[in-house]
């Protein structure tokens, strides 16, 4: 033991050399940590404790804790660097043990203190099992056995840490599968395992290693039944490290999603499987007896102190030929995991919720309170919180009958990477006033499921009056979208009269011949009318012409009878003769001849009164002879020779009169 | 007097008419209207126009062979069976409607312009009578005109001013009727209108095959048909355009 506080305080001395040197460098995160090699020990299996001090300014002392029950085999070693990752600087110290159990059982390491900047820090204790020598199948063990024939005890441990903290390293004799099973996993993280319908699950798919390697996802998990919103993760992949039973492992995260379960019941997240391709460092042989010196250990060792670097690793970097690498495929995937979804309670289920699971708030807004018929009018929901905001339906809202309604325009607003997912989703509802006057909106109601306090809560906005003021456009035809209004109508089946469109009447020869009928008859007409005409005019004209002659063989008659004396027929017939002259003269009918209209006639074919005169005296003679009979034939002659020069003057006179006109 | 008319009329055309196998029409017809029920719409639409081919133009038949192009998605034929079923009755309702339905699925179909009020009124009175109508009332009152000329002429002493009334009447409505029967028969054998047979035609800017492309008319629409050539038409629509295309595109009504 006296050895060792010697060497502890040369220890203490050089580091405060290194720390001096680099004290401008500002320390990033302060870490102390114990590790060990391994946790589950043979009785007399020697390991390995490490107390590691990172990033620690001004370390001034440093105390072990007590290791009674186990035996120092060597040590303290101390170890230290700086490393340089994506920028940021660290710098480690690590003292480090071997030590072997002296008894079977559990034991409990206390955490190392030391002083750093003046305050007393302690690392973690650490449980180490110890269990019965000799037990074989344990992966440690084989491990362990091949390189203590040819080592010493102290070389094997400090090649376990080297080889551990650095790269893998295949000796010979080791187990591939049982090295890539214990340093390589990938494992599923979720924060709860039975949880409601449409709550929230993060699901982390990590990845552990400590060894070198390259890795690809080759199945994504398709998450069945859920919802799933996937985390934005740092490409490439940053490193964190984690110790899992004092064993550091560098973790990468794969797939970090946020799951919101659809269904109820016990789904399964579906395992995610990874290829790796691990870079094994393979010693080929083992050369004992060569050993370079690295000329820094005697600046920080004294010679009773083992040399740090005094390993085959670094013989093997300085000297190479007995080291070969070797690419291991190796698949790994995680276990399947259950989830258990309740559905969420059905009592006092509020009418208004629609499937929100989280932690909720809700604004309503109209954009205007009053419009015209014209305008449209836009009731704008928000909803925005913690939950399944991008599995939300809209509140249902009851929008009254004078308005038309249209499907809302969806805007979603959500924080990116958020966990729990939060963020805003945005319901705009545009509404077209049917008619003019003032009409209310009734309140929206949003209903959500609170986990927290495992009941339904419900918001309610205020109802909204809006006046409505008649636009120009007062009254909108309404699109007519019924029944028959778009197919056709149904087919005629009655009876037909089958006649087929004949020709046209108008170019037939039956149109023309029905026209000319009437012509022809017209025609006819027209001729039988000339006929007729002609007819009549022409037996005038011969009166007219042969009334001289006429009237002179009447009175040849009446010659007759003043010959044989009888003066009655005489004077009848030179009466008649004289008359008959003048109705066929004057064209009038023999039944309407009277003196005064014959006068009239005579005056207006301006015939001398002269002759006239004579006529009526002739006219007066008859009359007065027929009704008083008087047998006196020189009076008949006289008469007989005036009747005859009436007619001849009246003739020469109507001649002569005709002439004129 | 138009019960009367159409009476005279139809004698007359039963008179030209070679009397046909009228029930044998009837059962086509029924036929097809059987197989229009059982949704074989192109076999009906076959026989419709068969009966159409035979020279029936009875407009209810027209409408029917229109619903089966139709229902067989031959929209062209069915708006050529409506617009030719409208030509026969203008005013016929299911005509007019199927033919706007169909119309609905005529691609860039232009509305055309609803008459206006004295269009309607010449429509109206242009169907008052048929084509043959109007030429039978013309004769007779060509006949009652000459019948007062002649008894003007032969009888003068009978009742002269109410004779020359009705004669001065009959004149005018022998002028009207002689006029009407040749408007008719003019309109009904001009065959302005088409309608665009090919799914797809590409209206050209000249009556050649190496002219630019001018627009594209669908199926159904109807065209104005202005000029022909021997090959190609000139048409117009009702919106304004003008081009040219092949005449075997085109069924004129």
């Amino acid at each position: 033991m006296n050895v060792t506080t010697v060497s502890i305080r040369k220890f203490v001395l050089s580091l405060f050399f290194c720390l001096g040197a680099f004290s401008c460098l500002q320390a990033q995160e302060f870490r102390f940590t114990t590790s060990v090699s391994n946790n589950k020990v043979a009785l007399d299996e020697p390991f390995q404790i490490q107390f590691m001090l990172e990033n620690a300014p001004n370390v001034t002392s440093f105390t072990p804790p007590t290791l009674n029950d186990f035996e120092v085999l060597q040590g303290p070693s101390q170890m230290q660097g700086q490393s340089i990752m994506n920028g940021r600087r660290s710098e480690y110290i690590a003292v480090i043990y071997v030590i072997q159990p002296k008894r079977v059982g559990n034991f409990t390491i206390p955490g190392a203190s030391a002083r750093s900047n003046g305050n007393v820090v302690r690392s973690n204790p650490v449980t180490i099992e110890v269990v019965k020598a000799n037990r074989s199948g344990y992966q440690q063990s084989p491990q362990q056995a091949s390189p203590q024939s040819g080592f010493p005890p102290s070389r094997s441990q400090r090649q376990q840490q080297q080889q551990d903290e650095m790269e893998g390293v295949l000796r010979n004799g080791e187990d591939v599968n049982a090295k890539l099973r214990k340093n390589i996993f990938v494992k599923v993280d979720v924060d709860k395992t039975s949880l409601y319908e449409g709550e929230q699950l993060t699901a982390t798919y990590k990845l552990y290693t400590r060894l070198p390697t390259n890795s690809s996802v080759t199945k994504v998990p398709a998450f069945k039944g859920f919802s799933a919103k996937d985390i934005e993760l740092p490409n490439p992949p940053q490193a964190t490290e984690e110790t899992v039973n004092g064993m550091h492992f560098k973790v990468f995260t794969i797939r970090k999603t946020l799951l919101f379960p659809l269904q109820s019941g016990t789904l399964e997240l579906d395992p995610v499987e990874v290829d790796n391709h691990v870079k094994l460092v393979k010693l080929v042989k083992n050369n004992n007896n060569r050993k370079a010196r690295d000329p820094f250990a005697d600046v920080f060792n004294d010679p009773g102190f083992k040399d740090p670097f005094d390993d085959p690793f670094f013989d093997d970097f300085f000297n190479r030929p007995e080291v070969t690498y070797e690419d291991v495929p190796y698949k790994v995937q995680t276990a399947p995991l259950r989830v258990t979804v309740k559905p969420l309670p059905v009592d006092n289920r509020p009418v208004s919720f629609t499937g929100a699971v989280g932690k909720f708030n809700m604004t309503a807004s109209i954009d205007k309170q009053t419009l015209s018929t014209d305008d449209a009018l836009t009731l704008k929901v928000v909803v925005s919180g913690q939950g399944n905001v991008n599995l939300l339906n809209g509140p249902k809202v009851d929008i009254p009958a004078g308005f038309e309604k249209y499907d809302p325009k969806v805007t979603d607003n959500i924080e990116k990477n958020s966990n729990p997912l939060s963020g805003s989703r945005q319901f705009e509802y545009a509404l077209m006033p049917l008619e003019a006057g003032d009409q209310t909106i009734p309140a929206v109601e949003f209903s959500y499921f609170d986990v927290a306090s495992n009941s339904y809560k419900s918001i309610r906005s205020q109802p909204f009056t809006v006046h409505v003021t008649p636009g120009k456009q007062t009254k909108r035809d309404k699109e007519d979208f019924s029944v028959n209004r778009n197919t056709i109508t149904s087919n005629y089946n009655g009876v037909l009269n089958w006649v087929k469109q004949g020709r046209f009447l108008l170019v037939s020869p039956l149109f023309y011949v029905l026209l000319l009928l009437p012509v022809l008859l017209l025609v006819a007409a027209l001729i039988y009318r000339r006929k007729r005409n002609y007819q009549q005019n022409n037996a005038a004209f011969l009166k007219h012409r042969f009334a001289n002659k006429v009237a002179l063989k009447r009175l040849e008659l009446a010659a007759r009878y003043l010959k044989e004396g009888k003066d009655k027929a005489f004077y009848e017939e030179t009466s008649r003769a004289v008359w008959g002259y003048l109705s066929n003269k004057l064209h009038i009918p023999f039944a309407d001849l009277s003196k005064q209209l014959i006068q009239d006639k005579l005056a207006q074919q301006q015939v001398s009164v002269q002759y006239s005169t004579q006529l009526f005296d002739l006219l007066d003679d008859c009359e007065m002879a027929l009704y008083t009979p008087m047998h006196n034939n020189d009076k008949m002659q006289g008469t007989y020779q005036q009747a005859v020069a009436v007619i001849s003057h009246l003739e020469d006179e109507l001649l002569r009169a005709k002439s004129v006109v | 007097m138009k019960k009367t008319l159409t009476a005279i009329c139809a004698l007359l055309l039963l008179v030209c008419n070679v009397l046909s196998a009228a029930p044998d029409q009837q059962q086509q017809f029924e036929k097809a209207n059987q197989l229009y029920k059982q949704k074989q719409y192109s076999e009906a639409a076959g026989i419709y126009q068969q009966l159409i081919d035979q020279g029936y133009s009875q407009p209810q038949l027209l409408v029917n062979a229109g619903n089966a192009w139709y229902r067989a998605n031959k929209t062209g034929l069915a708006i050529y069976n409506y617009e030719k079923a409208l030509g026969e009755d203008p005013f016929n309702k299911s005509a007019t409607h199927n033919l706007a339905v169909a119309n609905q699925r005529v691609e860039g179909y232009v509305n055309d312009l609803p008459l206006l009020f004295f269009q309607q009124w010449w429509l109206q009175l242009t169907h008052f009578h048929s084509p043959n109508g109007w030429a039978t009332g013309a004769i007779i009152f060509f006949w009652l005109l000459i019948a007062g000329f002649i008894a003007m002429l032969i009888v003068p002493s009978f009742k002269p001013v109410l004779l020359r009334w009705g004669t001065a009447v009959a004149s005018l409505l022998f002028i009207l009727y002689l006029t009407m029967g040749i408007s008719t028969y003019v309109l009904a054998n001009t065959h302005s209108e088409g309608i665009i047979m090919g799914s797809v035609v590409k209206v050209k800017s000249a009556p050649d095959q190496e002219s630019k492309d001018m627009f594209e008319l669908h199926e159904g629409v109807k065209v104005q048909v202005t000029d022909a050539t021997q090959e190609y038409c000139k048409i117009s629509l009702p919106d304004g355009k003008t081009g040219w295309l092949a005449c075997g595109e085109i069924r004129r009504l």
